[in-house]
């Protein structure tokens, strides 16, 4: 009798667990437009153009259960639609879907180069306030047009989205995501630096839009400022202390060398001097040998030291290069400042800080030491067709 | 706590035997020749009061009036030699004839003179089991067992010759519980071949086996099997008083028994372990634990059990114990996939989309395209025919159980998923789900899974996966709660006794199940002697000292 009375008694603590549970939110699978990709334009008369990429899963193809649709036609559907924020662009593209709209799938966020011109930062208030996010999407910048670059269809994936994104996890020197974005914008010491693809036709037989990483964007603050090639980016790399194996390409003598760096390592060590910070850049890194056209016997060690010379000098140069660069544009995309607060935070705080951007990063000077060795020649050390000299 | 709730039960039982017994003691026989009409429409039991007569042709009277219309009732009355007059009573079909026929030659033929009781039994019948009863409850309750009665004038006494020769099934491989590796017995419907199987295990005087009838009209052997010097014997008295309130017209299988003796009648979990097999229940009599055979039913009913027990099979302690522990927390998994997986699947694809890698979602929303159906109600469309199936395949007669398995593969299976009625993924789940309850080694333990599936899944459509949790978070609740006589249902996981995990979350070799489990009332713990697992755990296994091993063998051992 008494363990009923509880029993009674608990009942109401436990139907209240089933109501305040919030959201009641179910929804169908075939109910919802599975957002892959969005895309953020600034138009000329200063509105949004928000255009979103939705692979259509009646022509993904799957089990044999989905029936309609005909061959031909394209596997995703892209629209746009104008607004005077991107919220207010979202409802009108919503208000011609049969089906909700569902971003929490958005891997991919195109930042179109007009927008990114004039300051990016509204994006990222609209994109993470909603609980359908991802704050790990991959954010990147396109050249022209966002929305050209949703309407490519690329070859090998279903939707230019997922290729967009392939193409940035496996190449991209950079490929920042929408919270290391977030980070970067916050803080000061830090500007973003952003992938840059843009469309490009493919030069097989089927002409197919494709999408192409072509460079990265330099941004001040939010605002876009310049392009940068993938090798002045992979001198920035090396001050940002972030490393992704990349392929350089030596001139030795009348011959050429490439080589892959596959590992390696970067110290940047700030200095206070009197009127300026100055940075030591140590670097250590390891390379194999890819290719060599008209290279002398590099099966002969002062010939590898040599390349290991040639090499070092290579990656110090890009390195004073891309901090030419950093100073020029006055964009600390090298987190230079970063690099200060850690280990130099009184300074920091006290002097640089709020001045970084008002001349301090301008008058830094750079010393770099690199330190390349090629530990691997491939499986060869000299070509394998090279005709018999006398020397032999 | 568990122990003070178990001297609770202990009083209880006393107070409640007391009055039971003193009941039986009135109602002293009345007239003789009144009772004829009084036994007619009693239970066999009842005539417990009424004794055998010392004419010879009133308990004839008695007896034809009693099976009257009984054709399979055999009466025949004979003449000692030399000697009083007498009745041989049996039924048809229970005995074996010759031996009877041998019995009775020797009374007909070759004895004389002998007027005692007494030295008949001891002197002359030669016949091994003889059983001397002075009422009718024992003796028709006997004859109808299949022994065969001898009413002798001017005795108060008959004889009871054990001459049974029923035809029953003979010992078989137990379907239920088939193993690769382990004895292939298992027990038939005949409770002395069951006990008789049950004592080859157990060659010990502690092996006690405590015998009842239970069932008014049936009448059915009920034995109490237990290891004297392991159980509990509080534990003991609660089996037997527990057994002893059920008052039922028949017993047909020991599955009555378990509805009537459980702790929780209501809970869909069996508090009641059965086996068929001789084997597991020794295992269990040596864990302490009680064995209720009833005779008609060839399992055998297993107190107290623990949800623990139900995840093992026979076959875990005989093969290496590497496999069986990895078998073992396979069974575990696939506890919770079979209960989970289709309530998961609805929760995530109606509202956590966002939880599924993106391209599986797409492959997802690509086959549910074109179905008509919320995935709730495909779910249950294909669990209720998947239950139908299994239902079919069980009951359907073996030659035909074949049309229903291509039934099943071919219409719902494939053809269901090409008309686009349900999508392939749910088809996918529904046969994981199935094998996931194929795997749990006690059919009584995977009924509970799949019944508990469908609330789950209810509360999944509704709810998400916050309904899943609220269902799991009472279905532990209601696990954590129940006992098996006594014995919390989660022991030795809940309560925790972490000595006895050798036995639950692994399966620790045998060298090294030093004691019998704590979490059970027993009076004596020790299983496996010290020494052997000393040397086992040094040295690896046993390197022995006759023999040399690697280097040391070449070098000219004893066996070199």
């Amino acid at each position: 009798m008494r363990q009923r009375l509880t029993a009674l008694m608990l009942l109401p603590v436990l139907m209240s667990a089933l109501v305040l549970t919030g959201c009641w939110d179910r929804i169908e699978v075939n109910d919802i437009a599975i957002v892959t990709t969005t895309s953020f334009d600034l138009e000329e008369d200063g509105r949004y153009r928000v255009a979103v990429q939705v692979p259509l899963p009646g022509q993904l193809g799957g089990s044999s259960g989905g029936g309609g649709g005909t061959s031909g036609t394209k596997p995703f559907y892209v629209d746009s639609e104008k607004g005077d924020t991107i919220r207010e662009a979202v409802q009108h593209l919503q208000s011609r879907m049969s089906r909700r709209l569902f971003f929490s799938h958005r891997r991919v966020m195109v930042i179109g180069e007009e927008l990114a011109k004039s300051g990016m930062r509204e994006v990222f208030d609209v994109t993470s306030r909603l609980p359908e996010n991802r704050l790990t999407a991959n954010v990147l910048i396109a050249k022209g047009k966002g929305i050209d670059l949703l309407k490519a269809q690329p070859q090998f994936e279903m939707y230019s989205g997922e290729a967009m994104r392939e193409i940035l996890e496996s190449y991209a020197v950079f490929n920042p995501s929408q919270k290391d974005i977030a980070h970067a914008l916050s803080q000061i010491g830090a500007d973003p630096i952003l992938p840059l693809i843009e469309p490009a036709t493919s030069t097989g037989g089927e002409k197919r839009k494709e999408v192409h990483l072509s460079g990265y964007a330099q941004f001040r603050d939010d605002k876009m400022i310049g392009t940068i090639t993938p090798a002045q980016a992979e001198g920035v790399a090396w001050l940002r202390k972030e490393f992704r194996p990349y392929e350089k390409t030596l001139n030795m003598g009348k011959g050429k060398l490439v080589v892959r760096l596959y590992q390696g390592e970067s110290k940047v060590t700030p200095e206070i001097k009197p009127d300026h910070v100055h940075f030591n850049v140590e670097i250590e890194a390891e390379a194999t040998v890819i290719e060599a056209v008209e290279v002398e016997d590099l099966g002969r060690s002062d010939m590898i030291e040599k390349v290991e010379r040639e090499l070092s000098q290579a990656v110090a140069q890009a390195v004073l290069e891309s901090a030419e660069l950093v100073k020029e544009r006055n964009s600390d995309i090298a987190t230079l400042g970063i690099n200060l607060s850690r280990l130099k935070p009184r300074v920091w705080n006290e002097r640089l800080k709020w001045n970084w951007h008002e001349g301090e990063l301008g008058k830094t000077t750079f010393a770099v030491k690199a330190n390349c060795q090629v530990t691997r020649l491939g499986q060869i050390t000299e070509n394998i067709a090279r005709k018999e000299t006398v020397t032999d | 706590m568990y122990r003070a709730f178990r001297k609770m039960h202990k009083r209880k039982n006393h107070a409640a035997e007391e009055p039971r017994l003193a009941d039986q003691k009135d109602k002293p026989p009345k007239n003789k020749r009144d009772l004829l009409k009084q036994v007619e429409r009693q239970y066999v039991e009842d005539l417990r009061n009424v004794k055998i007569d010392r004419e010879l042709d009133v308990n004839q009277k008695m007896l034809e009036g009693m099976f009257k219309d009984s054709s399979d009732f055999v009466i025949r009355a004979f003449e000692v030699e030399k000697g009083p007059h007498a009745l041989v009573i049996f039924v048809d079909g229970l005995i074996d004839t010759a031996e009877l026929n041998a019995a009775l030659k020797v009374l007909m033929v070759n004895e004389g003179g002998l007027r005692d009781l007494d030295a008949l039994t001891r002197m002359s019948l030669p016949v091994s089991q003889i059983t001397e009863v002075d009422n009718y409850a024992d003796l028709v309750k006997s004859v109808l067992s299949g022994d065969s009665g001898i009413l002798i004038d001017g005795e108060e006494r008959a004889v009871l010759l054990g001459l049974r020769g029923a035809k029953g099934r003979s010992v078989q491989e137990p379907e239920t519980e088939s193993v690769v590796r382990g004895p292939r017995e298992g027990y038939v419907e005949n409770i002395r071949t069951n006990t008789a199987m049950l004592r080859r295990k157990m060659k010990t005087p502690h092996l006690k086996m405590r015998s009842m009838t239970i069932g008014r009209e049936s009448n059915t052997d009920i034995v109490v099997a237990y290891h004297e010097g392991l159980s509990d014997p509080v534990t003991l008295q609660e089996v037997i008083g527990r057994l002893e309130k059920i008052d039922i017209d028949a017993v047909l299988d020991s599955g009555y028994l378990e509805e009537m003796i459980q702790d929780n009648t209501y809970s869909p979990f069996p508090q009641v372990q059965y086996t068929e097999r001789p084997d597991t229940t020794a295992a269990a009599l040596l864990e302490g634990r009680f064995a209720i055979f009833a005779d008609g039913s060839p399992f055998a009913l297993v107190v107290p059990t623990t949800f623990w027990q139900l995840m093992q099979a026979n076959e875990d302690y005989y093969e290496r114990f590497q496999m069986a522990t990895m078998i073992r927390w396979l069974r575990y998994l696939f506890v919770v996939v079979a209960l989970t997986t289709p309530a998961l699947y609805i929760a995530i694809t109606t509202y956590h989309q966002a939880m599924i890698p993106t391209t599986l979602l797409l492959s997802l929303a690509a086959a549910r395209e074109s179905i008509p159906f919320p995935a709730v109600v495909e779910a249950f469309i294909m669990e209720i025919a998947f239950e139908a199936l299994r239902e079919a395949g069980v009951r359907l007669p073996k030659t035909v159980g074949q049309a229903v398995s291509i039934l099943g593969a071919l219409v719902i299976g494939q053809a269901a998923v090409e008309a686009g009625i349900v999508s392939a993924p749910m088809v996918i789940i529904v046969s994981v789900t199935g094998i996931a309850s194929f795997t749990i080694p006690r059919y009584n333990a995977a009924i509970a899974v799949r019944m508990l599936r469908f609330p789950l899944m209810i509360l999944a459509s509704l709810f998400g996966m916050y309904g899943i949790l609220l269902g799991m978070m009472l279905i532990l609740g209601h696990l954590a709660n129940l006992r098996s006589f006594g014995v919390p249902y989660l022991s030795p996981i809940g309560p925790l006794s972490t000595g006895d995990l050798k036995d639950v979350l692994i399966r620790a070799p045998w060298w090294a199940m030093g004691d019998r489990p704590a979490f059970l009332e027993l009076q004596d713990k020790h299983r496996i002697g010290e020494e052997l697992h000393v040397e086992i755990a040094a040295h690896g296994g046993q390197t022995g000292e006759k023999v040399k091993h690697g280097a040391d063998r070449d070098k000219g051992g004893e066996k070199g």
